[in-house]
């Protein structure tokens, strides 16, 4: 969606300028919000900054009638803001302090040494070669289950199986997966 | 240095943190949540951003108007009878929606014999359109309404149309009940606008429009009767049988709604909906069968799925799996239970054998639908039993 198409949407229905912003952004901002929460906060927690990404998106589309900008960076950064001032607020209860550093991703996690920053990136690299190599539906449900945390009944209501038979093939996904980087010398704790 | 020194272990927080490209990549390819938990948070988006607005206008604050939130059941308590009826009388179409249906279910009361619409009898399609191309889903009564849709400007000013959750049709199931609506010959209702005021649908009507009273909802309206509903991007489609005097009645009922001050209307002129006289007993069994029994193979055994069986006996005869080649069939039941253990000793022997990996998979044949033909094998997984239990404890702490 364009900020000129948005904005036509927005003056015939406010409403449903809404909802389709936030259909088309929802996994964007849900994706980036989670990267930098999952370790310390709840999904309640997190489903909680999502909406207050949207509810800033929405107020600012609401209130400025002349935008710059592509939509997606305004909301990549707001995304970003947002759970970057999550965690700080996580961070500074539990007693941890990060580098106040907006947008810097890697200061979110508990190392900056470079080396092993490079190292981890290029283990992330492989690990999602390897799961998209599973091929569709595996790689989806292997990234809901071990990543985003889901069960296998919310897995099967997103692909519209049984979670019986999610369960089955997560099961032998994730050995074939491990079969994969096992060869790479890697081994994968679940 | 040797080669176990050197192998990496690692879990999935190496995803964490990742760069923009791997974000978009996970953002595109994977639902992080379901559609439910999607809306929740849509709704939940849109109620942060109003009451930021009230805060920062507060000359805009509140107009009073008791349906400002929609969320309680006291939002939608019983509203005066006469008023309910002054609205059927408003309402110009013929028949009623699943909830909006109170209005066209008073006119149903003493309805006279239906027209026949000839051009509705020759068609191959539903006169609601293709069941298959809809993407209609079962409406589930057992949790509170999603939403409720205040209907403005109505005469009755405070007429709702709550909606209820929705479970997803398998595709099988979905074409055979188009199937079904798309070939049967319907006759089209008219009703005289002075039937809405048949007093004898009383209670039938208030019940239909206040489902908090159970009493009245359950004794009074056939809660046997699955309600589809297609609810997406503000746009509703409701179908659903009623049995009422001695014809039965397919109601389709469609209309958008919009979101305002934090809440959802709509007006009478958004609402179209439509009735057709059918043969009740046939719509009723054919439905129900198609959505809820097993089907049977030529030698007489049931087969499908166990999911959502919770009374092992209503299990079919062949259980659906997923063959070790991935090969879609079934296995029979005996297969799937197992056999109990003779003694507890036995029993303590299977699960120490279980936690010590000495226990020895059993292997069963996977069928066709016909409980002869084989197509594959099934191998027992002592990971995916062990899985299973964490799952099921899983499923329902999140239930």
């Amino acid at each position: 969606m364009t900020d000129t198409e948005y904005r036509e949407l927005f003056n015939r229905s406010p409403q449903l300028a809404q909802n389709i912003l936030f259909d088309e952004y929802f996994a964007y901002v849900y994706t980036i919000v989670f990267s930098k929460l999952r370790s310390c906060a709840p999904k309640e927690d997190i489903e909680e900054c999502v909406s207050d990404v949207f509810a800033d998106i929405f107020a600012y589309f609401d209130r400025s009638s002349d935008r710059e900008g592509n939509i997606k960076g305004i909301i990549g950064t707001v995304a970003s803001r947002r759970a970057i001032n999550m965690y700080h607020s996580i961070s500074s209860k539990s007693g941890r302090t990060v580098s106040m550093e907006e947008g810097a991703a890697d200061y979110i996690t508990d190392s900056a040494d470079l080396t092993r920053n490079a190292e981890r990136g290029e283990l992330r690299t492989t690990l999602l070669r390897l799961i998209d190599e599973l091929g569709e539906p595996d790689s989806v449900m292997i990234l809901q289950k071990y990543y985003y945390g889901m069960n296998s009944r919310e897995i099967a209501e997103t692909n519209g199986s049984k979670p019986s038979a999610v369960r089955v093939r997560l099961s032998r996904a994730m050995k074939k997966l491990k079969e994969k980087l096992e060869a790479l010398d890697i081994s994968l704790k679940e | 240095m040797n080669k176990k020194k050197d192998k990496k272990i690692i879990d999935f927080t190496v995803l964490e943190a990742a760069d923009t490209e791997t974000l978009e990549w996970l953002a595109e390819k994977v639902p992080p949540v379901t559609d439910k938990k999607k809306k929740e948070m849509l709704k939940m988006s849109i109620k942060k951003q109003r009451d930021a607005a009230r805060c920062i206008h507060s000359e805009n604050n509140q107009t009073a108007d008791e349906f400002t939130t929609v969320s309680g059941v006291e939002q939608y308590r019983p509203r005066r009878l006469s008023k309910l009826l002054a609205a059927a009388a408003a309402f110009a179409v013929v028949a009623g929606g699943v909830t909006w249906g109170a209005y066209g279910l008073s006119r149903w009361g003493s309805a006279p014999a239906a027209e026949v619409s000839e051009a509705e009898t020759n068609h191959r399609t539903a006169p609601f359109g293709d069941f298959a191309q809809l993407d209609f889903k079962l409406c589930s009564y057992i949790a509170a309404p999603e939403k409720v849709i205040v209907i403005k400007e109505s005469v009755n000013s405070r007429a709702v149309y709550p909606i209820y959750g929705s479970e997803s049709l398998s595709r099988e199931k979905q074409e055979k009940l188009a199937d079904f609506f798309n070939n049967y010959d319907y006759e089209e209702l008219t009703m005289d606008s002075d039937e809405a005021m048949h007093i004898g649908e009383a209670k039938r009507v208030e019940a239909i429009v206040d489902p908090s009273d159970k009493n009245i909802f359950i004794g009074d309206m056939d809660m046997g009767e699955p309600v589809f509903i297609c609810n997406d991007n503000n746009e509703v489609k409701a179908l659903r049988l009623y049995h009422v005097g001695e014809i039965g009645v397919l109601n389709y009922t469609h209309f958008r709604y919009a979101e305002e001050n934090g809440r959802y209307v709509m007006t009478d002129d958004d609402i179209t909906v439509e009735g057709w006289k059918v043969d009740y007993e046939l719509f009723h069994n054919t439905i129900n069968e198609i959505l809820f029994a097993h089907s049977v193979n030529e030698n007489g055994q049931t087969y499908g799925t166990a999911g959502g069986i919770t009374d092992l006996s209503l299990l079919p005869d062949l259980i659906a799996v997923v063959g070790d080649n991935g090969h879609e069939g079934y296995i029979y039941r005996e297969d799937f239970m197992g056999e109990d253990p003779e003694s507890p000793e036995e029993a303590v022997a299977i699960q120490e054998s279980l936690e010590n990996g000495t226990y020895v998979p059993k292997v069963f044949n996977v069928y066709e639908s016909d409980g002869v033909t084989v197509i594959d094998t099934f191998t027992e997984s002592v990971d995916y039993w062990v899985r299973n239990k964490i799952n099921y404890a899983e499923d329902s702490r999140s239930r």
